[in-house]
């Protein structure tokens, strides 16, 4: 293993449910080139790690202030104010803090270390078929250390999976696809304008990959979050139905339909970002199964879960 | 479309599917007041009269310290209020044993009360029981003292809250199927034949104390006989009058002779079982039934292929013995139910597991059984499943989904390879551990031949901390309680404190063993017990009764709670005072003095900046380790010298967690005093942050051979983790998993904060909610609000 080789990564869930088959590990690394506008993880946006601070759990220590090295906090009535363009995330709050009110999401760490991470449930993956995931952000976006890590994990014979947008290069998407068993690939919106309105960037280049992804020989799950006015439009399923119909048939498993859930609400607040969607309504289970319904029409396997709106 | 299952808002009920009978009978037992006028199964007393008699003793209860004040009361009381029994004078020139055998036969014979319910298809109602200790004026007098000493002895050290201890009742499983096989005529046989080959004089009045004590129960069966055939005689309903009849028969046959039916079967194993609760005046703690899935069996599938039994009717059966078991909670029928934190009694079966080859036990039954389970939604017995690394998916799916689906209650899990390693390491030849058994709630032993005292003595190992910071002494009663290891603030390592530490906790464990060597040899000088040695293999052969160390095995097991506490407070100790030198021993201790008044940022950086253990992180995972296996085989070298029976660790905290809190100061893993410690081998509330696989790795690399008693841990899952088929899957594969890298045994809580809430609001909706606390299960509503917010908490923490 290359000891030099190291990458940010914003976490690592073990017994990680939702991110493929069986018992897996989820590494959610950080930078995404998409700017979904409900996404879960904003925090995993940037490359820069990102300061948080956690009101509940703060004892009023003020040990923060006086720590931070170029005056990024202060202390106000409605509790601390980060300075984002002064915070260098250098993480000394996170250490004086003795209470861990402040937390620093991401760092940075070593093939190494995130492979002993990894690892270290190896019994569960064997017993569950299950495995790794890289996630994030999109493993695109770190693509020598997504690689780097994927090697690693093959060598030790685990099950690989990438959660992936598929917006890159497409030379880029083949490398990470060679060495992953599975991919999870988000579509969201096959209206080019609109993908374009809610998630900054072109469907084109998705697709094309996508389409690429169709003739191989790999595992595909496909994702799409049903976002209230943004997803949900019964022509959007019917459109993404087609094109796994006509595309991805025969490598797609499964097809995931996944709720719209606004606990993301509080994380947007505390990174200090402009969240948009605050007044979107849930998901009613009626249109989620109407959705379910169309979506059928693939031919593949749909699932859907999630939060609903309460009745 | 994958099928989701909403468990959140579904709370585990009984069956509707249930027979009109089943129901009646099940909610008869939930209806205390109602069956007042008629029937109660709550202790009866009897004496012989004498003005020096007792029945009851200090030693059987003190590991209940919730009771200690009301100790002397209910001696008073219960010798105030017993039945006097015709005890002839020259009775007390027999052995003790003989004594209390004659005067548990006149109890059956003449004086326990019989009474079939409507509808009942297995019988025997009362036996919850205070019986004479039948001793002579100056044995009764040398009994007092000794009560006396050890009551005293008892309340020192609940008061610095070290460990508890008693000589305890029960907890350990009966020979049941030689029973069933022999009939008590044919084991009464095997003791005149033995009785022959034996010379010694005291030898011969043991064996007869035990040959009387097999008549007992054919006489109390034939007044259950003649009872039936009263009742059939005045029955109009014909198909209730053939039962009759056929109960009258069976009573006829069993439990004296051996049981030539299923329903035989069943009929002998509760009567032979709700014996030893009246034997020992002890509500069945612990006294469990053991693999029954695999002794009834053969009696079931011969009924069964003969055409003399359906499945249906098998189940009816079990439905009512299942219902029997409960009756022994009308112990504390009175005090209604909230019975707080006393609310199990632990008699523990055992289905599934491996056979002699090592291959998968399971059958029918076992698959009747869970459906038993499943559908009837009660406490007791409390089912235990073995799992090992043949049990079949099929099981291995219905355990996971009933567990999805009933808060995760139904089970305790044993998993056989990690436990029959412990069971190894305490000397139990391997040709023979495959036949092992918990009892009461996790207890390894072995079936009809061990005692093990699974919880004789209870030691909270976190107080050691205390005494290591403060040189001995309990830092609230200024009380030199341990020797003087030095004071730490001149420690100039992390192994001098270390080396501290383990002093105070060996002499901790010298404490506790020496005063419960005393309680044992107690009971074992007074209290013989010949009914149930009589069911104890190597009693009669050694002519010592079985809580005498009379037993084929023979041990007293030390439990102890606190591991995290400790293991937390070493790592916090070791990264922040002596690797990162951001804290100094010094101001610990003071604040720990305050209980970290005006010290909460020192108690924040002591629970925030250190490893906690149930993580997976290797380094507070090896303190942990090395203090287990050091107290684990540091207790297995001592021996209680009038019994010799040698001690063994476990952990099984039951409710110690909460009563030894107030007693043990503030620690510097940053808990405060008060705060409950850790139980079993879990994590300190709140710590565990890494989910199930981190915690069970974390509990796998203890090495819990060394304590071949087995450990309590217990995961909680919220209901959308397990919602659909392949979630489910998840958990069998996780289950698996536990066989193989985690601990003994394993407990599950699937309930969401929400509903735990909602029903501490709101108790009568949810009644049957039952969840798992460490080491047994219970009503929810019945707990004592404390312990209802540790459960709240525990499950909000979980990721």
């Amino acid at each position: 293993m290359t000891s030099e080789i190291s990458g940010q990564v914003l976490n690592i869930q073990r017994f990680s449910t939702e991110d493929g088959p069986g018992i897996r590990t989820t590494i959610f690394l950080q930078g995404c080139a998409l700017r979904c506008k409900w996404c879960q993880n904003p925090e995993s946006w940037y490359l820069k790690p990102q300061l948080v601070w956690y009101k509940d759990k703060c004892i009023v220590a003020k040990d923060c202030i006086e720590v931070c090295p170029v005056n990024a906090l202060e202390f106000t009535q409605e509790g601390i104010i980060i300075d984002r363009e002064r915070c260098t995330a250098c993480g000394e709050c996170v250490s004086s803090c003795p209470a861990k009110a402040f937390e620093l999401l991401g760092s940075e760490m070593s093939l190494e270390e995130v492979v002993d991470q990894a690892k270290r449930d190896l019994t569960f993956y064997h017993d569950s078929d299950g495995g790794v995931t890289l996630s994030g952000g999109d493993p695109l976006f770190q693509l020598d250390f997504s690689l780097a890590i994927l090697k690693e994990l093959k060598k030790l014979g685990i099950h690989t999976a990438i959660d992936t947008t598929a917006f890159a290069k497409h030379e880029q998407f083949q490398k990470l696809v060679e060495f992953s068993d599975l991919i999870l690939l988000d579509i969201k919106q096959m209206d080019p304008l609109l993908h374009k309105e809610c998630t900054n960037v072109d469907l084109e280049l998705i697709l094309q990959n996508a389409k690429w992804l169709g003739k191989q020989k790999k595992k595909v799950w496909i994702r799409t979050p049903i976002i209230p006015t943004y997803t949900d439009q019964e022509e959007n399923i019917s459109s993404i139905a087609d094109f796994i119909k006509n595309n991805l048939i025969d490598v797609v498993e499964r097809w995931d339909l996944l709720t719209y859930n606004n606990l993301c609400i509080s994380k947007w607040k505390r990174l200090d970002f402009c969240f948009e969607l605050e007044d979107l309504s849930l998901v009613r289970k009626e249109k989620i199964q109407t959705l379910a319904e169309i979506a059928k029409k693939s031919g593949v396997t749909v699932t859907w879960t999630g939060v609903l709106k309460k009745e | 479309m994958t099928k989701a299952i909403d468990a959140s808002n579904v709370i585990w009920s009984p069956s509707g599917d249930l027979s009109p009978r089943i129901k009646t009978l099940r909610e008869q037992y939930f209806s205390f007041n109602k069956r007042y006028d008629y029937y109660t199964n709550e202790v009866r007393p009897y004496t012989t009269g004498t003005k020096w008699d007792y029945n009851y003793g200090y030693i059987h209860w003190g590991v209940a310290p919730e009771g200690i004040p009301f100790f002397p009361g209910f001696l008073d009381n219960l010798r105030a209020l017993a039945e006097v029994v015709d005890f002839p004078e020259e009775y007390y020139k027999n052995s003790i044993a003989e004594r209390k055998a004659f005067f548990f036969n006149q109890l059956l014979e003449k004086y326990i009360p019989v009474m079939i319910l409507e509808g009942e298809l297995i019988v025997g109602s009362h036996f919850n029981t205070a019986l004479s200790k039948n001793l002579t004026k100056s044995e009764s007098k040398r009994w007092l003292r000794g009560q006396k000493k050890y009551f005293k002895e008892l309340e020192l050290r609940c008061e610095t809250g070290e460990f508890n201890y008693g000589a305890i009742p029960g907890h350990l499983i009966p020979n049941y199927e030689k029973i069933l096989k022999l009939g008590f005529s044919g084991v009464r046989k095997e003791l005149l034949e033995l009785k022959d080959s034996v010379k010694k004089k005291k030898h011969i009045q043991w064996l007869d104390s035990l040959i009387e004590s097999c008549e007992g129960p054919r006489e109390l069966a034939f007044r259950y006989s003649n009872l039936a055939l009263d009742l059939a005689a005045k029955e109009t309903n014909e198909e209730r009058k053939a039962e009759l009849k056929e109960l009258a028969k069976i009573c006829k046959n069993v439990p004296w002779k051996p049981a030539e039916s299923f329903w035989e079967a069943v009929q002998s194993l509760w009567i032979t079982h709700m014996l030893v609760l009246a034997a020992e005046s002890y509500p069945g703690a612990g006294t469990s039934p053991g693999r029954i899935d695999q002794y009834l069996y053969p009696y079931y599938i011969k009924d069964l292929e003969e055409g003399k039994i359906t499945r249906e009717f098998a189940k009816e059966i079990l439905f009512c013995y299942w219902i029997k078991h409960n009756y022994a909670y009308d112990f504390q029928g009175q005090v209604g139910n909230s019975q707080g934190i006393n609310s199990s009694f632990g008699q523990l079966i055992t289905i599934g597991g491996i056979d002699e080859n090592y291959q998968d036990a399971s059958n029918e039954l076992t698959y009747l059984m869970l459906e038993v389970i499943d559908e009837i939604n009660l406490l007791e017995p409390k089912p235990n499943i073995r799992l090992h690394a043949n049990t079949s998916d099929v099981i291995m799916k219905k355990v996971a989904n009933m567990i999805a689906k009933s808060q995760g209650s139904p089970f305790l899990m044993n998993f056989d390879e990690n436990a029959m390693k412990g069971l190894i390491w305490q000397g139990i030849p391997k040709e023979e551990v495959w036949n092992y058994g918990p009892v009461g709630c996790l207890e390894n032993t072995m079936i009809g031949n061990d005692v093990s005292g699974t919880v004789d003595v209870n030691v909270n190992i976190a107080k050691a901390i205390e005494l290591t910071l403060f040189n001995g002494k309990d830092v609230s009663l200024n009380k030199q309680v341990g020797p003087r290891t030095g004071k730490p603030e001149k420690f100039r390592t992390y192994n001098e404190f270390e080396g501290a530490y383990f002093k105070q906790l060996k002499a901790l464990l010298d404490r506790a063993i020496k005063a419960n060597n005393f309680a044992d040899k107690l009971r074992a000088k007074y209290e013989p017990v010949p009914y149930v040695s009589l069911l104890i293999d190597g009693c009669a052969e050694s002519g010592k009764d079985c809580r005498a160390g009379g037993a084929k095995y023979n041990f007293i097991t030390v439990e102890a709670l606190g591991l995290a506490n400790v293991a937390d407070s070493l790592s916090a100790i070791k990264k922040l005072v002596y690797d990162d030198k951001r804290l100094t021993m010094q101001e610990i201790i003071e604040a720990i003095k305050s209980n970290f008044e005006d010290k909460e940022e020192l108690r924040q950086i002591l629970k925030n900046h250190a490893p906690k253990y149930g993580n997976d992180d290797d380094f507070v995972d090896d303190l942990a380790k090395k203090v287990s296996q050091f107290w684990g085989k540091y207790v297995s070298n001592k021996i209680s010298p009038f019994t010799n029976r040698r001690y063994r660790g476990g952990y099984l905290s039951w409710n110690y967690f909460i009563s030894f809190a107030p007693k043990t100061s503030g620690l510097p893993d940053g808990r405060p005093r008060g705060a409950f410690l850790a139980g079993g081998i879990g994590a300190s509330q709140g710590v565990d942050v890494s989910g199930p696989t981190a915690s069970i790795l974390s509990v796998g690399k203890l090495g819990l051979e060394f304590q071949p008693n087995g450990a309590s841990h217990t995961l909680s899952f919220s209901p959308a983790s397990l919602r659909d088929e392949e979630h489910i899957d998840k958990l069998v594969a996780l289950l698996r998993s536990y066989g193989k890298i985690g601990g003994t045994a394993l407990q599950t809580n699937v309930i969401s904060p929400e509903t735990l809430i909602a029903a501490q609001k709101n108790p009568d909706q949810y009644r049957n909610l039952l969840v798992r606390v460490t080491g047994y299960n219970a009503y929810f509503t019945t707990l004592g609000k404390e312990q209802q917010d540790e459960i709240i908490t525990r499950e909000s923490h979980k990721v």
